[in-house]
């Protein structure tokens, strides 16, 4: 394969940016190539010139290929674990309170063990059948899409979930290092998946949502898509709802409308 | 040398010295099996002349019977036959030697015996070349001198007789003679078939252990060849694989670390910037407030020096009153000797009175309220007295009093100075502190987008040793292919086993391989509506 090109590099940005707000700096440029490189290994081109001419002729297609190789899917089951805890609280006290219907919103899913990690959480801690909830995943990568509806993981990638969960909530096949787990309908059943991009508000949600998981996508944002973002979410959020970023994302200065609560966690006013 | 040679140069030379090796070995085999062909031939050919000479030595022997016979019948039929049955008999003479003379003439080329024997038939022939004459002659003889006639030639006949028959003694000897010699040369050919049978088969063996032995090390060699280079690419490849499984882990844990450092770095600085802002907050309040002190400070000098104006003019006052004081003094001095004189002259004037008697009586009422009034002035001129005197000790101590107010306001004044000095440096301080508030804030923000471009980075690597571990997987598979191929389906498994356990965590799962594979394949006809059959209804409830 011949070496990208800065100008070619330079489109690749530029696309990128303009369908889906993540900013890639010019130093992301062994990234890009490593990345789109496998995508049109698999397409049988061999210069980014011509893929960029096939992006040209085939945009509506294409541009879902080129973003999947993009993207970046990192996840874990119980990733920042304290967020789980918090919401598990949280849904309790408003259960007290009366309130019956439960909406949340996953909206950088990736390849699901955000919101299945949701799920257990809160049918664990609200099993009472006149709960209605209901959680909607969300990405812009359709390969991680794919992944959720198979709902399938293998053996390492379950490690993070408690031994008793695990059980109660999953299925397993095979034995030893082969061995793979399914999450089970009454889990999978809560969970509506769809492909929405988050960097083109508004959403085709009406609201109120109770809590928004919107955690480690900002992060390949620029400010003026995470400003737009946060608006919309705060359009969405009930007054009281939550909001929970990424360890690694402060809000500091983008703010308006939410009160911080602790580190990572706001709550709309 | 060898060993820059291509695989295919060294299978080609390989299997085209083994084709050699056939070649050769058949070669010798079939070079063989022509010469005992020849041989075989020969023999039959040497048997045929031996057949031949020996027919034709009876039909010599015939010739001389059927010669005997002529001689004692005098019937001219009996004639006629015998000499036809003659002549049939000279012509299979013939045949069978010149049969034998052309066989042996090729013979002779390369055998002596063949050639020996050749002339002896040549001889053998030319013998029988003047024997068939004198037998000849006798038949013609013999026809015509048939019946009675016989007598007169029986004479003559009997010495063609005769000497036919030594003739005929002499070639028949000599064609045994030829007879003994090719049976001798057949013996010899038989011999000589034997040998080179015997010879064929030790050159066969030879050549064929030698073939056998040849193929073998050309085998090992070009087997050597191609395996050990081949072994030293697989043990290259494990250890490739093993080295990116365990360079993937330590960036994986890595990338694992400054994600935790991030998110570290994030919450404090998450806290650095609320409390910044608090304190950004605070210090443009003291700011503010160290400006109205200033200000209020201003003030409070004009106030002090307005203050020290008053105080002096107040004892100038003061002196004043003194001054009057002292006046007024002088005056209740002049009222007390005025009340002295009046009641002096009340008492003259009583005394005149009580002179006067009764006409006096309403007189001496009246200069007794005189002396009343008088004493009552006295008095009242003593107590004023007093007081002016009080007076004019207090305002003494007012004029001392108004001194000292006067040097307090003085140093009021100056600290009043030395505190809007102060409250101006105040001032200035929390203004550059506000300044420097605000750039420690941007920095903060700079170390958080610092921060999340990290977290960025730490994910993005992450990814990239999953691939990584991914490739290491495969490369193990790949590798495990080649030593099946190479070694055999056992010492890959094994070699699988070793290379597994040395990369924790990484070993092959096929069913999850093929799963992913799976998606992949989905994903790469990928159609979004396709992936997430969902219409609006669903996203209705949220
Ligand atoms: C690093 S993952 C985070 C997954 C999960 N939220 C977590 O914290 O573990 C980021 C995800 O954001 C998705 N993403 C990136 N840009 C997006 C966009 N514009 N709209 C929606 N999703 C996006 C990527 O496809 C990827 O799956």
């Amino acid at each position: 394969m011949t070496p990208i090109k800065k100008r070619s590099f330079e489109r690749i940005r530029d696309i990128v940016y303009e369908t889906s707000g993540i900013a890639l700096t010019s130093r992301k440029e062994a990234l890009v190539s490593a990345r789109v490189g496998k995508r049109m290994r698999a397409l049988g081109i061999d210069d980014f010139e011509e893929y960029l001419r096939y992006l040209e002729d085939h945009h509506d297609e294409e541009i879902v290929g080129l973003l999947d190789a993009v993207s970046t899917n990192v996840t874990s089951f119980f990733r920042e674990p304290h967020h789980f805890d918090f919401i598990a609280d949280e849904m309790n006290a408003w259960y007290e309170s009366g309130q019956r219907r439960f909406r949340l919103w996953s909206a950088a899913c990736s390849t699901g063990e955000e919101p299945l990690s949701l799920a257990m959480v809160v049918k664990e801690a609200l099993p009472q059948p006149d709960v209605d909830l209901r959680i909607l995943a969300t990405d812009i990568c359709t390969e991680t899409l794919a992944h959720c509806e198979l709902a399938r993981y293998e053996d390492r990638k379950v490690a993070p979930i408690p031994a008793d969960l695990r059980s109660r909530w999953f299925t397993s096949t095979g034995r030893g290092d082969e061995r793979v787990w399914t999450a089970k309908p009454a889990l999978t059943d809560l969970i509506v998946y769809r492909r929405m991009n988050l960097s083109e508000p508004p959403f085709p949600m009406r609201g109120p949502l109770d809590a928004v998981f919107c955690r480690n996508v900002m992060i390949y944002f620029d400010d003026a898509v995470r400003v737009r973002l946060l608006a919309e979410i705060g359009r969405l959020l009930k007054p009281g709802g939550l909001l929970f970023v990424g360890h690694a994302e402060s809000l500091a200065g983008m703010i308006s409308g939410f009160k911080y609560v602790r580190p990572s966690v706001y709550r709309k006013a | 040398m060898l060993r820059s040679w291509s695989l295919a140069a060294k299978l080609a030379v390989g299997f085209g010295i083994l084709a050699l090796i056939v070649v050769i070995v058949g070669g010798a085999a079939f070079i063989d099996m022509g010469r005992m062909q020849s041989l075989a031939e020969e023999q039959s050919g040497d048997t045929d002349v031996a057949d031949n000479v020996m027919e034709a030595k009876f039909e010599v022997l015939a010739q001389r019977l059927l010669l005997m016979e002529v001689i004692q019948t005098s019937d001219a039929d009996e004639i006629e036959r015998l000499g036809a049955e003659i002549e049939e008999s000279f012509t299979r003479f013939g045949e069978l030697m010149s049969d034998s003379i052309e066989y042996l003439k090729v013979d002779a080329e390369r055998d002596e015996t063949a050639k020996k024997a050749l002339t002896l038939v040549e001889d053998a022939l030319a013998q029988h070349e003047e024997f068939e004459p004198m037998i000849s002659r006798a038949v013609a003889l013999a026809r015509a001198n048939t019946g009675d006639k016989r007598a007169a030639v029986a004479a003559e006949l009997a010495a063609i007789d005769a000497e036919a028959d030594a003739r005929g003694v002499k070639i028949t000897a000599d064609m045994q003679e030829i007879e003994n010699n090719t049976d001798a040369m057949v013996e010899v050919a038989a011999q000589e078939s034997r040998a080179t049978a015997e010879r064929g088969r030790m050159q066969s063996i030879i050549l064929l252990v030698a073939g056998v032995f040849a193929s073998i090390l050309l085998a090992w060699f070009i087997t050597r060849s191609v395996t050990r280079p081949i072994n030293r690419v697989i043990e290259g490849l494990t250890a490739g694989a093993e080295q990116v499984s365990s360079a993937s882990s330590q960036v994986a844990s890595a990338s694992q670390q400054l994600a935790e450092g991030a998110s570290e770095q994030a919450a404090s600085l998450e806290e650095t910037s609320s409390s910044l802002e608090e304190m950004s907050g605070m210090t443009r309040q003291n700011a503010d407030n160290s400006r109205q002190a200033d200000a209020m400070a201003r003030e409070a000098q004009a106030a002090a020096g307005k203050g020290a104006a008053s105080v002096a003019e107040m004892g100038a006052a003061i002196n004043a009153i003194k001054e009057s004081s002292d006046a007024t003094a002088k005056i209740i001095k002049t009222i007390d000797e005025i009340a002295f004189q009046t009641n002096l002259l009340a008492l003259n004037a009583a005394v005149e009175a009580a002179r006067a008697g009764d006409a006096g009586k309403g007189f001496a009422v009246v200069a007794e309220e005189v002396r009343a009034l008088a004493q009552r002035s006295a008095e009242a001129a003593k107590t004023t007295a007093a007081l002016i005197e009080q007076s004019q000790e207090r305002a003494d101590r007012g004029v001392a009093v108004s001194a000292d107010v006067h040097a307090a306001l003085d140093q009021i004044a100056s600290s009043v100075d030395k505190v809007t000095q102060l409250v101006g440096e105040i001032a200035a301080a929390s203004e550059e502190q506000a300044q420097g508030i605000d750039q420690v804030n941007t920095a903060v923000a700079q170390m958080d987008r610092v921060t999340q471009a990290n977290a960025a980075n730490a994910e993005e690597s992450a990814s990239a040793s999953e691939e990584l571990s991914a490739q290491a997987r495969e490369l193990t598979d790949m590798v495990s292919v080649l030593i099946a191929t190479v070694r055999g389906e056992r010492a890959a498994v094994a070699q699988t086993r070793a290379v597994a356990t040395t990369t924790s965590g990484a070993r092959v799962s096929s069913q999850v391989h093929r799963m992913t594979d799976a998606v992949r394949a989905r994903a790469k006809v990928t159609d979004p509506e396709k992936v997430i059959p969902l219409d609006d209804e669903d996203l209705a409830d949220f």
